[in-house]
């Protein structure tokens, strides 16, 4: 439906309130509006069912992190339960595990849950609607193979998700019950087996229609390259640590400079020996723009908002809980994320048009 | 065009060569079959002519391999993949990007093509393969045969000579399988294409084949000729044929309409015979083994099975047919209880499905799935059936004897995972007979399995019928069908569209009939044994 650089553009604003804000109001609302796009496009997507899979084992890790918050943090001024108290003494330090249950350690445990939840569900809907093979077209080309490996990879997880709930069915019927981590080898065996396999055909086949264009280079060539891409990290590390650890700023920066150069150069000298050409780039239409906007006022608001008035997306719950700050005018900015979602009801188009 | 010159391989670690001292000569435009028991080597042959072996697997190769004067020794697949485009079997695993058209793009922009090439070539191939409707398709949205068509499309776009498939019909529903053949031919005849194509369902594509390689063991020589001159001679071949060389057919037929004369004269032959049932149902009993009522079920809100009502004896063999998507798995994994019904009711040996715990059901019925590597992850064969045993809490006291009666003694300390096709489902289904379950249901048993694995299969599901043994399975093979079931349920669109005694079933279809009935039309007549049983001869 979208052009893959406007989805980029969507999942880039959608991850913004996840990584600029702790405030709960904004990361609920930013969670039922990206819900919302999910819900739409996973109706005309045949991936959804295997991300559905992930996100339910995300809603469950999230709702793990909560439980572990609250059992063993008991900082916070208001306490809500008590519970029977475990310690251990680790020599100098000490876990706690129950005791004081606090409406802080609650609150502190929900934001950071609905955080990891919501970069999920963002990535989930990003990787439903978009076409994996139109965003590698869009990488640099000395980036193409890492970058088809990372697409075939991407491809793979919901496979393999479909592969381990067939392989779980399979041994539930014969009688095989999954009730510890020990019960697990014939879920995990079956599936690395199947992945390999179903890898070993993918290679071939891949080679087998001129895969690995890369006109190899002359030994010397070859580790003149790797020599030079070593001295670039170097480098760079050494302008980190200047720029961390010395008075003259200046040093660092220009280590850093110097290093990023000499590590693009070397980029651009290996993607002039990868032979690949691209079928076609998608078209750009005037509703990518009207996404690509919405993203880019989102992301100029909320950045503005966090570089002027950082107070007002902050939370912390600690040392006694204030309930947090509500301003609609960010609130407003936060619906621009259901755009995509507005479209596809409007139009009643699917991810596939 | 191919010429392969005292070609022996091993593969790396391997004593015995997968390929001994082979030499062979394909001229250009041909169109060549090769056959096989599984594992005699003839993907390891095919893979030699685009450089896949030894660039892929290493290993040894000694001897001379030349494809259109290049050498895939020397220029392995990339260099190769020009001349000779490569088909696998499973075509849902050899895909690299999500669209069709993305995917016929990919070799080509592999190979720097310019775009307006690209565009012209795509074009070309889309209308070749009468697939140009598929173009903006999710390749995971096709059904297995527009999968097979995309995956020779994504070949061909770099216009080789050579087209190479290693069994890519296995996979497929025989109409499915149909349509992939007959584009096949077609590519063959109009453009002139030299097709090498490996196997196993002769009776699909022996007709359409010049010459015939068959690769007899790992290792040995093989027998190569015209399709009639190999097929009299080797063990593997199409009910047909089998029939053509036990009455002397001479030339001997490979299609039903090649076998209409004789078998005119045949019919007269046997039209003295009293007309009799040779096979007779179960008789209904008080309690059906298996007892499904207006059943109904949906995914994400598409309806899957509407409204399936049908009805399983004790010790009946009742095949589930109809094509891919009808409803056969799912029907299946409703009537074990893995998925709930919306709507309906299925009762399995007395108990209500829904309401009854898994693990009750599992331990009375059993489940082959499609694919039997889902099933098998133990070290050794024995230790895979003790696993089973133990989740039972069943005695592991008859291994030895069950492995003996399914032909896998041998093989108790093998790797499961290193079998053969015929010899993994086997072990499969050994995995699941191990706790004597009183009913065995089955999902696709013989797909990817040669004419040898199919009669072993058959045998074992027979001796399953004679211990009083409920079987049901899902299937597309007719020749099966006609040998081992009682009753055939044909599910369309989720419906029950037939349900009735095989013989009055394969006899009244066009379809879903045997070689034999389709070439006698008699509903005494579904396999060879039926023909020469009638005949006094000993099938």
């Amino acid at each position: 439906m979208y052009h893959t650089m406007a989805w980029g553009m969507w999942l880039l604003a959608a991850l913004m309130p996840f990584l600029l804000t702790k405030n709960p109001f904004y990361l609920t609302l930013t969670i039922v509006v990206i819900s919302v796009d999910y819900a739409m496009v996973r109706r005309s997507s045949p991936s959804s069912q295997s991300w559905a899979l992930l996100l339910r084992l995300g809603i469950a890790f999230a709702l793990m992190s909560v439980i572990f918050n609250i059992l063993f943090v008991s900082a916070g001024a208001t306490r809500l339960v008590t519970l029977p108290a475990w310690r251990f003494d680790l020599g100098q330090t000490a876990i706690q595990i129950g005791g004081a249950i606090t409406l802080e350690g609650l609150a502190y445990g929900l934001t950071q849950a609905l955080a990891m939840l919501g970069i999920l569900i963002a990535l989930a809907t990003f990787n439903t609607s978009v076409d994996h093979y139109e965003l590698l077209r869009s990488a640099p080309r000395w980036m193409h193979q890492s970058a088809l490996v990372l697409s075939i990879a991407v491809t793979f997880v919901p496979q393999m998700l479909i592969a381990q709930a067939e392989i779980r069915e399979a041994q539930i019927l014969r009688g095989h019950r999954f009730r510890a981590l020990r019960d697990l080898p014939p879920l995990f065996v079956a599936l690395l087996a199947e992945g390999l396999e179903r890898s070993i055909t993918l290679a071939e086949s891949m080679s087998a229609r001129g895969f690995g264009g890369a006109q190899p280079h002359a030994p010397r060539a070859t580790t003149l390259l790797r020599a030079l891409i070593a001295l670039a990290l170097f480098v760079l590390i050494a302008g980190a640590v200047a720029l961390n650890f010395l008075a003259e700023k200046i040093i660092g920066l220009l280590l850093l400079a110097i290093g990023s150069g000499l590590l693009l150069a070397v980029l651009w000298s290996i993607s002039q020996s990868v032979q690949c050409s691209r079928y076609r780039r998608a078209r750009w239409h005037s509703r990518d723009s009207i996404l690509a906007g919405a993203s880019l006022v989102m992301l100029a608001v909320l950045g503005g908002v966090w570089l002027v008035d950082r107070a007002s997306l902050g939370f912390y719950p600690y040392p006694r809980f204030v309930p947090p700050p509500f301003h609609p005018g960010i609130a407003a900015v936060l619906l621009l994320l259901s755009a995509p979602a507005l479209a596809m009801w409007r139009n009643k188009v699917s991810v596939d048009d | 065009m191919i010429e392969l010159n005292g070609v022996t391989y091993h593969y790396p670690n391997q004593s015995v060569p997968a390929l001994r001292d082979v030499s062979l000569q394909i001229p250009t435009g041909s169109f060549w079959l090769v056959v096989g028991q599984s594992g005699a080597g003839k993907s390891t042959l095919l893979r030699c002519l685009n450089g896949l072996v030894p660039h892929f697997y290493g290993g040894v190769l000694r001897g001379r391999v030349r494809v259109g004067g290049r050498d895939p020794v020397a220029l392995g697949p990339r260099g190769m993949s020009d001349l000779v485009g490569f088909v696998f079997q499973d075509p849902e695993s050899q895909f690299v990007t999500q669209r069709v058209e993305d995917e016929l793009a990919f070799a080509m922009e592999n190979r720097n093509f310019d775009q307006a090439l690209m565009r012209r070539r795509i074009e070309e191939v889309l209308d070749q393969l009468s697939i140009a409707d598929l173009r903006a398709r999710r390749v995971d949205t096709l059904s297995g045969g527009q999968q097979q068509l995309v995956a020779i499309a994504s070949v061909l776009t770099l216009q080789p000579a050579v087209l190479v498939l290693d069994e890519p019909t296995s996979q497929l529903d025989p109409q499915a399988a149909e349509e992939v053949l007959t584009i096949l031919q077609r590519l063959n005849l109009d453009l002139g294409l030299t097709i090498v194509i490996s196997e196993h369902r002769l009776e699909r594509v022996a007709q359409y084949a010049d010459q015939i390689c068959y690769l007899p063991e790992r290792g040995a020589p093989p027998i190569i000729g015209e399709p009639r001159a190999v097929l009299s001679q080797i063990e593997l071949a199409p009910p047909l044929v089998q029939l053509g060389r036990r009455l002397q057919w001479q030339p001997l037929p490979l299609t039903i309409k090649e076998g209409r004369p004789f078998a005119e004269q045949l019919k007269a032959r046997l039209a003295d015979e009293t007309r009799a049932p040779t096979q007779v149902s179960s008789q209904p009993s008080a309690a059906p083994a298996l007892t499904v009522r207006d059943l109904w079920f949906a995914y994400n809100g598409r309806a899957a099975l509407k409204g399936v009502s049908l009805q399983v004896q004790p010790s009946e063999t009742v095949a589930l047919m109809g094509r891919n998507g009808a409803g056969k798995s799912t029907l299946l994994k409703n009537i074990v209880g893995l998925l709930k019904p919306q709507r309906g009711k299925v009762t399995l040996l007395g108990m209500d499905v829904q309401t009854t715990d898994l693990a009750e059901i599992t331990r009375r019925v059993g489940f082959v799935p499609q694919n039997p590597g889902r099933l098998l992850f133990s070290d050794t064969l024995e230790q895979e059936l003790r696993f089973t045993c133990h989740a039972h809490d069943v005695p592991p006291t008859h291994i030895g004897e069950l492995l003996s009666q399914l032909g896998l003694r041998e093989h108790s300390q093998t790797y499961p995972r290193d079998l053969s096709a015929g010899e993994r489902q086997r072990a499969a289904l050994a995995a699941i007979l191990v706790a004597r379950p009183q009913i065995v249901l089955l999902d696709e048993p013989t797909r990817g399995l040669d004419y040898t694995s199919k009669e072993k299969l058959r045998t074992i599901l027979a001796g399953l019928r004679q211990q009083g043994v409920t079987i049901l399975l899902a299937t597309h093979d007719v020749e099966l069908v006609a040998q081992c079931a009682d009753r055939v349920i044909l599910l369309g669109d989720g419906e029950v569209i037939v349900d009735g005694a095989t013989r009055a079933m394969m006899t009244d279809s066009l379809v879903f009939a045997s070689q034999i009935n389709k070439l006698l039309r008699d509903d005494r007549f579904l396999t060879v044994a039926d023909v020469l049983t009638r005949l006094g001869e000993t099938p």
